[in-house]
């Protein structure tokens, strides 16, 4: 092989979401040569990428799998998520209500009422959207609603901000990542909370790029357990999700398209030859044998058929019921109309078995997969 | 007990225009509104503030009626109009009579037009088919049906009148055939309560007919449903109408960033409950794509109806909604049922609130013995603008943010410029698509002003908060922390308020079932139907 990467893989990935980021790992896992083409990052990125498996029977094919490789996925990736199939966690939201799930990263995953007595929900001063004591009086009650006795106290401390700027979750993230004054600056001003509670519920805002390493120190500088609450977007652990797992899908070899919308599928006589990128001059082609398509929920225009649905195998057909190329997943949110909260558990189900299929271990995989 | 001489039922333009011109008259009034003031009919029109363009052709005498008014509502409220101007447009496929009738009807009744040619025309209007015939100009505007009535409301207050919102009547005690008073509940707090005067007068518009019943009389109305849709740009920078016969889907508005498609007409059992199908919007998106092809690219943003409370007494009940007059009827009980003191008005447009307020007023003037001539067509419905706040404001926001603010708040714009030198964080722009400031939120929900609001959607009337593409799903959240923080709303009112303000949101974008407002819905909904698990029933 020469140096010079050639623009032909063996599968080509569209979409950034829960569904692609898997299905890529997935495929590089098996030692494919992975392209992931996205205009941006997935949806997920507006909330924090919580998975919910409540209405899926447990018992569908290679879900536990699937699930296992993702816990695996995000603990490389430095933001694991904790949790199985059968686990329901209770996570704090902005709303002050508690979300179920079944698996959470771990910067979210001790927000859960039962593995706490005492909390504080810790506002920042200027951090407008995220109002302290709402957000504790709205928890206490759900959390007396679910039969827990945890109690809320809401707390407000003030960082510094950089003349003439409006405090923004952007900006303490990003400064959580490059200044370790300021991670110093808020262990200080969390401190005295520490001290009183066995829990620290703050926005989200521990750095955009921030793995365990950064987010435990924190918690062992102050000697009590943090849960990170995303905020209205831009939602800092979302982002944090997405950053870790573009730099550990770099690092085993998945190369990355980003910020180019897809202009064209090139499908020929049944059979997908690449995708035409919409690059700046004019459009980059890529080709490749296999394409997962993971495009989220409105992208069906992509495909060349104006009606279409999918097999139980993942491949798309026209209103006829003939398949489009035979060589097309598709993964994640194209699938079906899925409400978000069965909607990252079938992206990873989905997204782990079009990925293996692109490797041809697909078969025993793929059957009624779709749960 | 509460003691007036006037008790006005419904808080729309019409009931609001009443307030004022009886407080012009020094004549005590209370306005009681069953929801937030501008709720019904109002709130769920064009915004178009007719030339008479419109009618010219079929009904000469409305035509003249919204000529008069289109001048005066200029003069008394500036600040509630846009004189964006109007084209009357002719496809390829129109009546070339009717144009030319068109033409003869608005020289007679004396509406000012130019013809204008199609290379002309699309000069003006690029957004037009290429293919038109040719275009007239009229007088049309637009106007912020919100503001408009606030400020009638606003004015009347600063005189002495009262008004309550959220109060339901729900009897009109009527004693030897003679009005003594009315009782009402406030809907909020569920308080029954009760105010003596010498007459009512019904202004519900689609709830007149409910309203008359209360005196047991008989008050025929027609709803009319018109649904309209919002989209995400102004497509033109004029009224756009057809000309042809007046049909479904022929006028264009554009309205500060947005602009405003409609309408249908369907008849319909009442004003409430009413739904709008996906095929009622492609139908209103086909035909709008005829007069403007960019409307099949554009997003839309949401949809609304309203009703027009359209007056039809039996003789006339077989006709459709079109074919009734336009005009209004003002019904004298007295004379009619020998009712004394109740008086209905019903019909009518908005374009003619003030008109319909004047020949109420004219009539229970009369009966009160009072002998002061209306004066609402010359005195401007609020001080003209402070100048010297505006340039403070300048210096502590951006030229858009107070341009905006200004508009919405006139003089009181000096309350948002101290409240922010005190306070430097109140310049946070809490609503991106409207440019509302914290300073401003504040100031609608505080006791400062005459109308505060009571809920997120109100807030929404006030300061148009939420009525960009993001349809309430991040300002509506700050909304209603900013509600709770001012100790408006405890924590558990806060969150059934926001639940209340989304549905109402998501159900005006829900029939939309295309383009990258769907996206919207999906991301608020993620956001906070399931993510966040919002609606307790699904789930804690």
């Amino acid at each position: 092989m020469s140096n010079v990467a050639s623009n032909h893989f063996d599968v080509i990935i569209a979409g950034a979401g829960v569904a692609g980021l898997t299905s890529a790992a997935a495929a590089a896992s098996r030692g494919l040569r992975v392209a992931l083409v996205s205009s941006g990052p997935g949806t997920f990125v507006f909330g924090a990428g919580c998975v919910e498996i409540q209405n899926m029977n447990s018992k569908t094919p290679s879900l536990a799998e699937a699930i296992a490789f993702f816990c695996k996925l995000t603990d490389l990736a430095g933001c694991g998520f904790y949790g199985a199939i059968d686990e329901h966690r209770y996570i704090p939201t902005i709303l002050g209500s508690f979300q179920a799930v079944s698996l959470a990263p771990f910067y979210m995953w001790n927000g859960d009422p039962s593995a706490s007595n005492e909390v504080a929900v810790v506002g920042i001063k200027g951090l407008s959207s995220f109002n302290s004591q709402f957000i504790a009086e709205r928890l206490a009650t759900h959390a007396s609603d679910l039969g827990q006795s945890a109690a809320y106290v809401a707390k407000e401390i003030a960082l510094s901000v950089e003349p003439g700027a409006i405090p923004g979750t952007l900006r303490f993230g990003h400064r959580y990542d490059r200044e370790p004054r300021f991670r110093e600056e808020l262990r200080n001003a969390l401190k005295p909370i520490a001290s009183n509670v066995d829990l620290i519920a703050l926005p989200g805002i521990l750095g955009l790029k921030s793995g365990r390493k950064e987010i435990e120190w924190l918690e062992r500088e102050l000697g009590c357990m943090i849960c990170e609450i995303p905020t209205l977007p831009p939602s800092i652990p979302g982002l944090r999700l997405f950053n870790r797992l573009e730099v550990h899908l770099r690092k085993i070899g998945v190369e990355f398209f980003l910020g180019f919308p897809i202009q064209q599928l090139l499908i020929k006589e049944g059979r997908c030859k690449g995708v035409l990128l919409e690059t700046p001059g004019r459009p980059q082609k890529i080709t490749s044998e296999t394409l997962i398509l993971a495009t989220g929920q409105f992208s069906g225009k992509l495909l060349p058929t104006p009606s279409f649905s999918f097999t139980t195998d993942l491949r798309p057909v026209d209103s006829t019921g003939a398949v489009i190329a035979d060589n097309i997943f598709a993964a994640g949110a194209i699938l079906q109309n899925t409400p978000a909260h069965a909607g990252n558990a079938i992206a990873i189900l989905t997204g782990y078995v079009c990925g293996m299929a692109a490797a041809g271990v697909g078969a025993q995989y793929a059957q009624g997969s779709q749960g | 007990m509460e003691r007036t001489q006037v008790v006005i039922i419904g808080g729309g333009a019409t009931g609001a225009g009443i307030l004022w011109d009886l407080s012009l008259r020094q004549i005590p009034a209370v306005l009681l509104e069953q929801k937030d003031l501008a709720n019904g009919a109002t709130g769920r029109c064009h915004g178009l503030l007719h030339s008479g363009g419109r009618y010219a052709v079929k009904d000469a005498e409305a035509a003249k009626e919204c000529l008069e008014e289109n001048k005066i509502i200029k003069h008394i409220a500036p600040h509630c109009v846009e004189a964006t101007g109007g084209l009357f447009v002719k496809c390829h496929q129109d009546d070339p009579k009717f144009f030319d009738q068109w033409f003869d009807s608005c020289k007679h009744i004396g509406i000012s037009t130019k013809r204008l040619s199609a290379d002309e025309a699309l000069e003006l209007e690029p957004n037009l088919p290429p293919d038109i015939v040719g275009a007239f100009t009229c007088p049309d505007a637009h106007v912020d049906v919100f503001q408009l009535t606030l400020s009638n409301i606003e004015s009347a207050v600063a005189r002495g009148a009262k008004f309550k919102t959220y109060c339901q009547v729900n009897a009109i005690d009527i004693d030897h055939g003679k009005v003594k008073g009315v009782r009402y509940r406030d809907t909020l707090t569920g308080e029954q309560d009760y105010i003596s005067c010498d007459m009512v007068i019904n202004a519900a518009g689609g709830w007149a007919e409910k309203v008359a019943q209360m005196a047991g009389v008989e008050v025929p109305v027609r709803c009319d449903k018109g649904t309209l849709l919002v989209l995400n740009h102004r497509l033109s920078s004029r009224v756009i109408n057809r000309c042809r016969k007046p049909g479904d889907a022929d006028i264009l508005v554009p309205a500060g960033p947005v602009c405003i498609l409609g309408t249908s007409s369907i008849t319909v059992p009442g004003p409430e409950g009413l739904t709008v199908s996906p095929e009622e919007i492609q139908y209103l998106l086909r035909l709008g794509t005829e007069l403007v092809p960019a409307l099949a690219e554009a997003r839309v943003l949401r949809s609304f109806s309203g009703v027009r409370p359209l007056y039809a007494p039996k003789s006339v009940s077989g006709a459709g909604g079109r074919e009734i007059s336009r005009g209004f009827a003002l019904l004298d009980h007295e004379s009619i049922e020998n009712v004394k003191g109740f008086v209905s008005i019903v019909g009518g447009k908005l374009t003619t609130y003030r008109l319909m307020a004047k020949a109420v007023c004219d009539l229970v003037s009369k009966k009160l013995g009072v002998h002061e001539p209306c004066s609402t067509h010359e005195v401007l419905l609020r001080p003209r603008r402070d100048k010297a706040a505006f340039q403070t404001a300048l210096l502590l926001l951006a030229r858009p943010v107070a341009e905006k603010a200004e508009r919405r708040l006139g003089a009181n714009l000096v309350k948002i410029v101290k409240a922010i030198k005190e306070r430097p964080e109140l310049a946070e722009v809490v609503c991106e698509c409207e440019q509302v400031t914290r300073a401003e939120l504040e100031y609608v929900l505080g006791d400062e002003t005459l109308i505060p609001a009571k809920t997120i959607t109100d807030v929404g009337r006030r300061t148009r908060l939420g009525f960009g593409p993001c349809q309430g799903t991040f300002c509506g959240y700050r909304a209603m922390l900013a509600g709770f923080q001012m100790q408006r709303w405890s924590a558990a009112e806060a969150c059934a308020q926001f639940e209340q303000y989304l549905d109402e949101r998501w159900k005006g974008q829900s029939w939309i079932n295309q383009g990258k407002q769907v996206e919207q819905l999906y991301l608020s909904r993620d956001l906070f139907g399931v993510s966040y698990n919002f609606h307790e029933e699904e789930g804690r």
